[in-house]
């Protein structure tokens, strides 16, 4: 899919992002990164349809892809248990939410009610309930952040797992440049006022990456050097 | 479930220590204007087998049911609409507030006037009496509407029925309970008094008889059915409900 996008504004307010263009292949993992502020969410929201109040214009291959959406809060129907939460999005189908929730470990947790699970919990229903449909557009809005080391280095190995098996197009937004490195084959990088790409890495490596490795901290210390203001979204020369 | 026997047991030992003091200070005491408990008892017993009681029951129940329906009606359709609609709001915001506080006797005797001494005015007067409270109730809970999980529908496109039954709805539930409960209080007490003022048949109309004979073992064997039957919707609707529709909050 392709995003031209010439301007977001809210409204009563100045632009947020400006003139981009961001080509998605098939099967693309992508990663956005910027300061907050740079407009990362207002971009995926875009991408997912939510938002349609820019000039600019979204194009599909084809029919709009079928969406998996993890938002920065787990937003979890308080009503519903945990696999009828899962099941939601897929017309009711119990055996598949029973299994999606297997695979992000929570199994047991499946007749629990949102409120009696744990911030951590949550995020891996939402998490499965995004996977469930076999989507074919998935978006992740920080779904690692606040949670704790192990918790995150175990869903984003799921993760990268689910993508090395379905192969969806996956656009993720961070503000973690080591995990980005980690997880993506390509990572743009938001900033400026108006917002805009300012730049863009192809991480080639091999999955899966060890963010402690060597190759991956050599790229992230060569981005830093050449680029020392870049996770602030300036492109400014380094040394 | 122990606490819920405990606490039944507790509701029922409370209600016959009630009694217990009313057949006591009527023992004791004899006041002229005060029957004891067995004594209504008795009429409320010779009432009911005599068919009367059931007939103005049934009666009086069909007007409630029928105007709480068309008041719940009107009252959650005016809400969604006051609710989403700032315009809307601004614009209906003087009426509603003239309409939640204006006698209800007023708009009684007013129906009756423009309508006669029929149905339908009974109807009507109780529905413009008790749909403002509704409408606020329903405005309240539509402005309370998390617009972030109705996102989550459209995001993994929820047709749009499955998206008001699943996601819309069950967010207006708590509020639906509240209207119910406070709905069914006032109406009742509103068709009572309908009842008395223009209708032939009821059980406001025969509290009024009663009244003009000074016939007070009469007015309190009603009043006792009266309170057993809201008792028993509490119990058997109302409270099932709840339970069902809140079982994620326990």
């Amino acid at each position: 899919m392709l995003l031209k996008l010439e301007e977001k504004r809210f409204a009563g307010g100045g632009a947020v992002l400006g003139n981009l263009q961001l080509e998605l292949g098939e099967g693309e993992f992508l990663a956005l990164l910027g300061p907050s502020g740079a407009g990362k969410t207002t971009l995926l929201r875009i991408l997912a349809g939510l938002d349609t109040k820019f000039s600019g214009a979204l194009e599909h291959h084809g029919t709009s892809p079928r969406l998996g959406y993890l938002f920065q809060e787990a937003r979890l129907m308080p009503w519903l248990t945990a696999r009828q939460n899962v099941s939601l999005v897929v017309d009711g189908d119990t055996d598949r939410a029973s299994a999606a929730l297997e695979s992000v470990g929570l199994a047991e947790a499946a007749q629990r009610y949102p409120h009696q699970l744990s911030g951590g919990m949550q995020r891996r229903v939402a998490l499965a309930r995004a996977l469930v449909g076999e989507p074919q557009l998935l978006l992740l809005d920080e779904p690692f952040v606040s949670l704790d080391q192990p918790n995150a280095a175990e869903l984003r190995s799921q993760l990268l797992a689910y993508w090395q098996r379905a192969r969806p197009t996956i656009v993720l937004v961070s503000h973690d440049l080591r995990e980005a490195l980690t997880l993506a084959d390509r990572v743009c990088f938001l900033g400026g006022s108006p917002a805009g790409l300012v730049h863009e890495v192809r991480p080639s490596m091999e999955h899966p990456r060890d963010p402690d490795g060597m190759a991956l901290r050599e790229l992230f210390e060569r981005l830093l050097v050449e680029h020392p203001r870049l996770l602030s979204g300036e492109l400014g020369e380094g040394l | 479930m122990a606490s819920a026997a405990t606490s039944g047991l507790a509701r029922l030992a409370s209600l016959a220590g009630f009694f217990l003091v009313w057949q006591l200070v009527v023992w004791i005491a004899a006041p002229a204007l005060l029957p004891g408990p067995i004594e209504v008892f008795e009429r409320l017993l010779s009432q009911w087998l005599s068919g009367d009681l059931p007939t103005h029951l049934a009666v009086t129940m069909a007007r409630v049911f029928g105007s709480f329906f068309f008041a719940m009606l009107l009252g959650f359709a005016l809400g969604v609409l006051l609710g989403h609609s700032h315009r809307a709001d601004l614009a209906l915001d003087g009426v509603l507030t003239v309409a939640l506080n204006i006698p209800a006797l007023v708009v009684i005797i007013l129906c009756f006037i423009w309508f006669g001494l029929n149905e339908v005015a009974v109807i009507v007067a109780v529905v413009l009496n008790k749909a403002p409270t509704m409408t606020v109730i329903f405005r309240e809970g539509v402005r309370a509407i998390d617009r972030d999980l109705l996102e989550v529908g459209t995001v993994y496109g929820l047709s749009r029925r499955r998206r008001f039954l699943r996601i819309y709805l069950p967010q207006l539930y708590p509020y639906f309970l509240a209207a119910t409960r406070s709905g069914l209080a006032l109406v009742w007490k509103i068709v009572l008094v309908v009842e008395l003022l223009g209708c032939s048949e009821g059980l406001g109309f025969q509290l009024g008889v009663f009244f003009q004979y000074f016939d007070i073992t009469g007015i309190l064997a009603y009043t006792f059915a009266f309170v057993v039957l809201i008792l028993l919707i509490e119990g058997l609707l109302v409270r099932p409900w709840e339970r069902a529709v809140l079982k994620w909050r326990a």
